[in-house]
């Protein structure tokens, strides 16, 4: 594979990679964290792209997969927590924290509180913009599972947001 | 006919067929209910993006390119020949290059990308936009087109190396004033794969070496060995082929 065209495909996705970061990272944890691991090892793993495949769906992917194990083991963590240990854990927040947190816009506080597998799904097809079947490749998921998380996050979202109209941000 | 909310939400995210968005459609028209739901996803979607959408405009960030602008130890890569002595001598760790390589050619990328007016200014017209990716233009072109490598006053632009790359392709490197890259042949032209930007000797000759960036680069592209003399007269009496 050309060196450039896989360097070319990574420098102009860098924007879109730091958008997808930001939606997945939850606040306080800086996407740019995120985004700057990624790069690493999509440039350590560039071998496993396929020129004439898509390249933003394979970056994504490793973006994903890198995402989806802290934050899986920051859910159990934070579900296994005792509530008077929250405020000592500022790395990952949970839920009171982040509501605590009014400089957030409304819809992004409510997005960090959807559970990764809502969260990743509405962030690749409603911010990033695929398909549900590019989702779901993304995800390694069938596209039934992908539409069913898509339907209860994004209802879920509905919910937190139609509950917070009093107490929006600006 | 019911429609259910995750039809009204595949319809709103245009991933049904016409006749399934035509029934879904009329539906909502027809229940105010739905209308209801529709507008309050459509709502949703809309903040979601505009919160997240001017992360696209924003200017990233100097560590994340910091990553992708590693580059080579100083003392690492002085030459194509001795990178592989190097290689030849101790057979342990050449893999531990690979990733400098690469984040040495996400550094040409960005500067390509990030340099478009200074690579004009440097050397206008040397290299241009082309369908499939830059191409070498004016006395680039030429260069690539009939000078023999290491031809002595050779004039703007100097080629120093050439060589056949893992795709087949005749591949040669060049110097001019202010940049050095690598061009392969594509069809009757030359695409250029790599320029960089390049410091001009104080008493405005060339450098008969390529500086580490293109040696390194070369080095990952080449399939056996440099052309010599006779081997790149063939392949120009050839057309590059």
């Amino acid at each position: 594979m050309p060196a450039d065209m896989f360097t070319a495909e990574l420098t102009a996705l860098l924007p879109r990679l730091r958008r997808l970061a930001s939606a997945l990272a939850r606040p306080p944890a800086d996407s740019d964290d995120l985004a700057q691991a990624s790069v690493e090892r999509m440039l350590r793993a560039r071998d496993q792209w396929q020129p004439g495949t898509r390249f933003d769906a394979w970056a994504f992917r490793v973006m994903r997969n890198l995402w989806i194990d802290t934050a899986r083991a920051n859910a159990r963590q934070s579900a296994r927590r005792a509530p008077e240990e929250d405020g000592l854990n500022v790395g990952d927040d949970p839920q009171p924290g982040l509501e605590a947190r009014s400089e957030l816009a409304a819809v992004r506080r409510a997005l960090a509180q959807l559970p990764p597998e809502q969260r990743e799904v509405v962030a690749l097809i409603t911010i990033e913009g695929l398909g549900y079947a590019e989702a779901a490749a993304v995800l390694d998921l069938p596209i039934g599972t992908v539409s069913t998380r898509l339907l209860r996050g994004r209802t879920a979202l509905l919910q937190l947001l139609a509950g917070k109209e009093n107490d929006r941000d600006n | 006919m019911t429609i259910d909310d995750a039809a009204l939400l595949a319809w709103l995210d245009g991933e049904l067929s016409a006749d399934e968005a035509a029934r879904v459609s009329a539906a909502v028209s027809a229940d105010p209910r739905l209308s209801a739901l529709a507008d309050a996803h459509r709502a949703v979607a809309y903040q979601l993006r505009a919160e997240f959408d001017p992360i696209l405009a924003e200017t990233v960030p100097a560590r994340l390119q910091v990553v992708t602008e590693v580059t080579l130890p100083a003392a690492a890569v002085t030459d194509l020949a001795a990178v592989r002595a190097a290689r030849a001598g101790q057979t342990s760790p050449p893999r531990r290059w690979l990733p400098q390589f690469a984040a040495l050619a996400a550094s040409l990328a960005i500067g390509l990308l990030a340099g478009r007016a200074s690579l004009d200014s440097g050397a206008p017209g040397l290299v241009v936009p082309g369908a499939g990716g830059l191409q070498a233009a004016g006395p680039l072109a030429i260069a690539l087109d009939t000078q023999l490598a290491a031809t002595p006053d050779a004039g703007a632009v100097q080629v120093a190396i050439s060589f056949r790359d893992s795709q087949g392709r005749v591949c040669r490197s060049w110097q001019a004033e202010r940049q050095e890259g690598i061009a392969c042949r594509a069809g009757d032209g030359w695409a250029v794969t790599a320029a960089l930007a390049r410091a001009s000797q104080a008493d405005g000759r060339y450098r008969m070496a390529s500086g580490p960036g293109v040696a390194a680069l070369v080095d990952t592209m080449i399939a056996g060995e440099p052309f010599n003399a006779a081997q790149e007269q063939a392949a120009r009496a050839l057309g590059w082929r």
